[in-house]
């Protein structure tokens, strides 16, 4: 199995004064395409910082993190943001979304900074494609801010998806909904796993993580096991 | 044009502001081409001024008589004393009225002694000596040639045809009783000598003494001449020493160039501090959404397009709105080409005074903080 993230170290450590918060704290870890790993451990564990290391959103401390071979640290900021856009897919608690769009144009917003774009026409039918696989044809010109939570969190995984990234980040991706919702974005997130995607979610749900190949349980920002 | 779109998408949220701000910037900027003229006239006057210093120059106030009479020894006076033409400078103004000149309604201005080397007139050197007429038009004047032929002439005078020599520089001008710039650009200027001038035009005598300025004489040459003029004449004339008044005419062009400069920046940076603190406060509001573009592959770089594209949507149709109502307010007034540049040049220092703090500030921005803002 081909390693996507790998990460040695890896340590985030925020100053707020003289006071120093570990974050996360001497963490290795190395994740394979098409695996579900789930990031689990109570609040304030570090799952978040983690989660945000691995999709370069924030910058480690101290630590190496490989993504597919390639160390983040050389990266320069607009390789980093090549990599947001190609290479990750993210999905939110809160679902991440600009109320006064929408489904469609939330969607189309990593496609806006593809390095290469494509015709209007293609670009129409990925974002259509995309919310058509999690389930919201007929809702593409419904603004975010008139959806439920459930077809938010959709519209969040079909903006995750639409341009076809190799890892699906998810931040707690059901804690915000009933559990219906929760078990329908379940479902589609673990079908994505089925179609070669991998997915690293961050979970404080047992049953939810039980339903990953891998748990990554951590404490005070460290793994305690994995 | 992704980042156009969404800077549109901030106008529109943002409408009332963005109304306010061009009705703001359009009105400062109508203003904009008195104070580039003043600044450009100060610049001009400076020039001729520093030409003119290198000599000292001598002009005469006149008081006219309430009956005048002269003498035919005055002619005399004038012929002997105009006979050098290293002395003396003057120029007289005249409406032309003889066919197309007057229908070009162009004026004429009739140049004597040093007037052309005192204020860079022709620099070329296209003035002979040896003909008495040498026209020169104006860098505006359209209608008219080098080389076509125009008639020169007024009711009291003859008319004459004479060719056009040659045209004067852009921004050509002189200064005219040490107070005032006259600039030729749309007008004729016409050097010659006093006896052909003699033979061309009534004699003015009054209009040719207040016109004269003595270059590099004695005082004794002076004094002799004032005594001259008083003896053959009616008129009453007192030297003044042009150098001291062009020097304090620079002064009140100065003052009023930079009074106007230092107001109408300020003005400028309270419209640009308000703009800010407006895009301050955009920024404020947009920067959940800055996170999720940047999560999902924006660079800082677009960040900054959308912003830069925010602005100009402000600043440039208040300038275009500010330059319509300018060419309102002087219809005839003509642009100058530094007025269009530094317009241009201020509407884009503009845009970039008011991006740089807020852009310095997105750079700090935390993509994992403004994800969670509310």
């Amino acid at each position: 199995m081909q390693v996507v993230l790998e990460a040695s170290g890896l340590e985030k450590v925020y100053l707020s004064g003289d006071n120093k918060t570990h974050a996360v704290r001497e963490m290795s870890l190395s994740i394979g395409s098409g695996e579900s790993v789930a990031i689990t451990g109570p609040s304030g564990c570090g799952k978040t910082t983690l989660i945000n290391l691995l999709g370069l959103v924030i910058r480690p401390t101290q630590g190496q993190l490989l993504i597919d071979s390639v160390d983040s640290a050389t990266l320069t900021p607009k390789q980093r943001a090549r990599h947001r856009n190609q290479v990750f897919g993210y999905v939110v608690q809160d679902f991440a979304l600009i109320e006064d769009l929408t489904a469609y144009h939330n969607v189309e917003i990593p496609l806006l900074y593809r390095q290469k774009r494509g015709r209007a026409k293609d670009k129409k039918g990925l974002i259509l494609a995309a919310l058509d696989q999690v389930g919201l044809k007929g809702k593409e010109f419904v603004k975010a801010k008139n959806l439920s939570g459930g077809e938010r969190q959709r519209v969040a995984i079909a903006r995750a998806i639409v341009n076809s990234p190799r890892v699906i980040l998810a931040d707690e991706p059901t804690g915000s909904l009933d559990s219906k919702s929760a078990k329908e974005i379940m479902g589609l997130l673990h079908s994505l796993v089925h179609a070669g995607k991998t997915l690293v979610l961050v979970t404080h749900d047992q049953a939810l993580a039980d339903q990953c190949s891998r748990q990554i349980r951590m404490a005070d920002g460290m793994a305690v096991n994995s | 044009m992704n980042q156009a779109r969404f800077a549109l998408r901030d106008v529109g949220r943002n409408l009332a502001a963005v109304i306010l701000f061009i009705a703001m910037l359009a009105f400062t900027a109508a203003f904009l081409d008195e104070y580039i003229n003043d600044a450009l006239l100060f610049q001009d006057v400076l020039t001729q001024i520093n030409r003119v210093q290198e000599h000292r120059i001598v002009n005469f106030a006149v008081i006219h008589p309430q009956q005048l009479l002269i003498k035919a020894e005055m002619e005399d006076l004038l012929a002997e004393v105009l006979q050098d033409e290293a002395g003396y400078s003057a120029v007289i103004k005249l409406q032309n009225q003889a066919p197309r000149l007057a229908e070009l309604g162009l004026t004429c201005y009739y140049g004597f002694g040093q007037l052309s080397q005192l204020y860079g007139l022709d620099p070329a050197g296209l003035r002979d000596p040896q003909v008495p007429f040498t026209v020169l038009i104006g860098a505006n004047v359209r209608g008219l040639g080098v080389g076509d032929t125009v008639t020169l002439g007024d009711k009291f005078s003859k008319n004459i045809e004479v060719p056009v020599a040659g045209r004067l520089p852009r921004y050509a001008s002189f200064l005219e009783g040490g107070t005032h710039i006259n600039y030729l650009d749309e007008s004729i200027l016409v050097l010659t000598d006093y006896p052909s001038w003699q033979s061309f035009h009534l004699r003015d005598t009054g209009i040719l003494l207040q016109s004269i300025c003595f270059v590099d004489r004695s005082e004794e040459e002076v004094h002799a001449f004032v005594a001259g003029v008083e003896e053959y004449s009616s008129f009453k004339i007192r030297p003044k020493d042009f150098n001291q008044e062009i020097g304090e005419t620079a002064a009140l062009f100065r003052d009023s160039a930079v009074t106007n400069i230092i107001l109408h920046s300020l003005t400028f940076i309270l419209v640009a501090a308000a703009l800010i603190s407006n895009l301050l406060m955009l920024m404020e509001r947009n920067l959940r959404e800055y996170a999720i573009h940047r999560l999902y592959g924006a660079t800082l770089g677009d960040l900054a397009k959308r912003i830069l594209f925010y602005l100009s949507f402000i600043v440039l149709p208040a300038f275009a709105i500010g330059y319509w109502q300018m060419r309102k307010n002087h219809p005839f007034q003509q642009v100058t080409p530094y007025t269009l540049r530094v317009i241009g040049a201020l509407a884009v220092l503009t845009v970039v005074i008011a991006a740089v703090y807020p852009l310095l500030k997105l750079k700090k921005q935390d993509i994992s903080v403004d994800l969670r803002r509310e």
